[in-house]
């Protein structure tokens, strides 16, 4: 009997084992499939030489404290959550328009602002194989610089939906970064 | 007796009986006194370690194969590949309770491969989606996700992956300014696991290995898991806390036969100690007390009644063990167990006369000079109760023990002096008198030994 049991408390332990990163699965399938696409440019990472191995670390402009308009800047405390609302600057990458602390009815972006009071970049890391990381990572470093002049562009794309939301890719001088680091291995050739 | 003399004496008993020194029959009754000992199962041992290092080289090994050509493949494979260990893991575990439940080397490597699996696919998830690591938020779900696996299949390296993962995040999280107080309820969840294992045999090399990990574990996330609202309460909570492991060493963990098996006496009479000499210095007891109590936003006053309930159930706790000590007669551990009082009155003492900036005002110095003074010559005193101790029960260890924690106490006051103890004349006079009071007793208790040799 003690046995049915334990098989029994076992089963429905894989199932919550499984459970919790399908529904991960779940909530990031549905932002990719069905939020909204904004592109939003981004800037070099300080300190630049950090290997760092299987990601690129993403740096984001456009969404820093000093976007957030100046009467609005006392309500973020140290900590504090609160909804970014988007808005499309000429060049056509998002940025924060505005801020509010209750749930707004324009498109939004839940973000939180840190003990250190820096608001934390919710697309810090974009994951890619550990072979072509360093690579990317260089030349994200050296066309993010040149985005910021326009001399480039270089940018994130990301699905958002209610609030919440995910990398769909990064682009290099306006093309798919794998392409970009594959143009540049046939050149090696 | 210890196990290894005990499996001595079996050894020797069917010598005894074919030369006839005692019968059979007595020989049995030997042998039904002590009880069955189970020998140490080396190769059992040797099995289930190797097993569960190639479990998890196994899991690892898997990832790495996942990692080649991982770019090119389609989100959606990425998707099952992130599942197919974790299901694999699932189902030798369902394998092994259900054919395998006897063998130990079964559930332990399966359960250490599932718990890689379950860390492995979530982390495989988070990268997919490029979710923004928030480490403490996985380690939590992680070790949540493993812990029945303890009860479930037994595991004791499950459970000691618990017992660090739990500590952990407890640091994680402290760190980002969450609550760590949910610390104590993961711990909780573990309380019946160890008791089985004591019950079952509280010397086991199994029970060791989790009274030490545990032992650890404690001392590291008492003082993270607090709020730090009351400046200096760690103090109280820390001789406490030391106490405490120390007396429940004393009183049930007392018959092991070396010191790595009495983890709880070792690491409390450490940490006595050690916070013995911390506190005969002067900035523990710095800006401490109620005057200067944190009124910063950072720190949580709802979060620091956790601190106070911490506190006062130490102190329960310590009171019962040592009304507990006294009703068996167990006066030895109050040599020990005297030093959260000690401490205590010193905090109560420097919380009462001491205002807000420490400037060093006559009533404040003659305060700190008690409080020093007490808790040096309480050193001093564990350091020959120590001594004499070892040398009665003939334990080398307690003798060196002693005269280091004596040495140590001498060369603190000599060379690292701080304060009023900067006193050269003071220093000097106490010195001398100490001196001829280890020299007197020398004295005496060597004309005590000439009488008992005759």
């Amino acid at each position: 009997m003690k046995k049915h049991i334990n098989i029994i408390i076992f089963i429905i332990l894989a199932v919550i084992q499984i459970a919790i990163p399908v529904q991960m699965v779940i909530v990031r399938e549905n932002i990719l499939n069905k939020g909204k696409l904004y592109k939003i440019q981004v800037r070099p990472v300080d300190p630049y030489d950090i290997f760092r191995g299987r990601y690129v670390a993403i740096n984001i402009e456009g969404f820093d404290y000093n976007n957030i308009p100046v009467h609005k800047r006392n309500l973020l405390k140290e900590g504090t959550e609160f909804y970014a609302i988007l808005g499309i600057n000429k060049n056509g990458y998002a940025y924060i328009k505005d801020i509010s602390i209750d749930k707004p009815d324009e498109e939004y972006l839940l973000m939180e602002n840190d003990l250190n009071n820096r608001i934390k970049n919710p697309f810090d890391r974009f994951y890619m194989n550990q072979e072509i990381a360093p690579e990317a990572e260089k030349l994200y470093q050296e066309y993010s610089r040149d985005s910021i002049n326009h001399d480039s562009k270089t940018y994130i794309t990301v699905r958002i939906k209610e609030g919440k939301g995910t990398i769909e890719d990064l682009y290099i001088n306006d093309k798919p970064f794998y392409q970009m680091i594959n143009n540049l291995k046939e050149e090696d050739k | 007796m210890s196990k290894k003399n005990i499996l001595w004496l079996y050894g020797e008993l069917p010598k005894l009986v074919a030369k006839g020194v005692f019968s059979a029959d007595t020989s049995n009754k030997i042998q039904d006194y002590y009880g069955n000992i189970e020998k140490k199962d080396f190769g059992q041992l040797i099995l289930t370690i190797f097993a569960t290092i190639g479990a998890v080289l196994i899991g690892l090994g898997i990832i790495l194969l996942f990692a080649f050509n991982w770019d090119k493949l389609e989100r959606s494979i990425k998707v099952l590949l992130a599942f197919l260990p974790l299901v694999i893991s699932q189902i030798i575990v369902l394998f092994v309770l259900l054919k395998k439940k006897e063998s130990p080397v079964w559930r332990e490597s399966s359960s250490v491969f599932l718990t890689a699996t379950v860390g492995a696919s979530i982390a495989l998830i988070s990268q997919i989606y490029n979710i923004p690591g928030n480490f403490g938020d996985f380690l939590l779900a992680w070790i949540l996700l493993i812990v029945p696996l303890t009860y479930l299949l037994d595991s004791n390296i499950v459970s000691l992956l618990y017992l660090i993962g739990i500590t952990s995040w407890s640091g994680y999280a402290q760190a980002e300014g969450e609550q760590s107080l949910l610390f104590w309820f993961l711990l909780a969840i573990l309380i019946p696991k160890l008791i089985i294992k004591y019950r079952e045999n509280k010397y086991s090399n199994i029970s060791v290995y989790l009274s030490w990990t545990l032992a650890i574990c404690l001392t590291i996330s008492i003082g993270i898991t607090l709020e730090k609202v009351l400046p200096g309460l760690w103090i109280i909570i820390y001789s406490s806390f030391f106490t405490v492991l120390y007396i429940t060493g004393f009183l049930w963990f007392n018959e092991a036969p070396s010191i790595i098996q009495k983890p709880f006496h070792t690491i409390g009479s450490l940490g006595i100690i050690i916070l013995g000499f911390i506190l005969t210095y002067n900035w523990p007891w710095r800006g401490i007390g109620w005057h200067n109590i944190r009124y910063d936003e950072r720190f949580d006053h709802y979060a620091a009644v956790g601190d106070y309930i911490i506190t006062i159930g130490i102190i329960l706790l310590l009171l019962f063990l040592i009304i507990y000590s006294f009703k068996k007669k167990e006066l030895n551990v109050l040599f020990f167990g005297i030093f959260p009082f000690i401490v205590l009155i010193g905090y109560l003492l420097v919380s009462s006369y001491f205002d807000k900036d420490y400037k060093l005002n006559s009533s404040e110095e003659e305060v700190s000079i008690i409080i020093h003074l007490l808790l040096n010559a309480y050193l001093l005193f564990i350091g020959i109760f120590t001594i004499i101790f070892g040398t009665k029960n003939r334990k080398i260890l307690l003798t060196n023990g002693g005269t280091l924690i004596i040495s140590v106490l001498i060369c603190l006051r000599f060379v690292f002096v701080e304060e009023f103890f900067e006193n050269l004349k003071f220093r000097g006079i106490i010195f001398v008198l100490i001196g001829v009071c280890f020299i007197v007793a020398n004295v005496f208790i060597a004309k005590r030994i000439k009488r008992s040799e005759k």
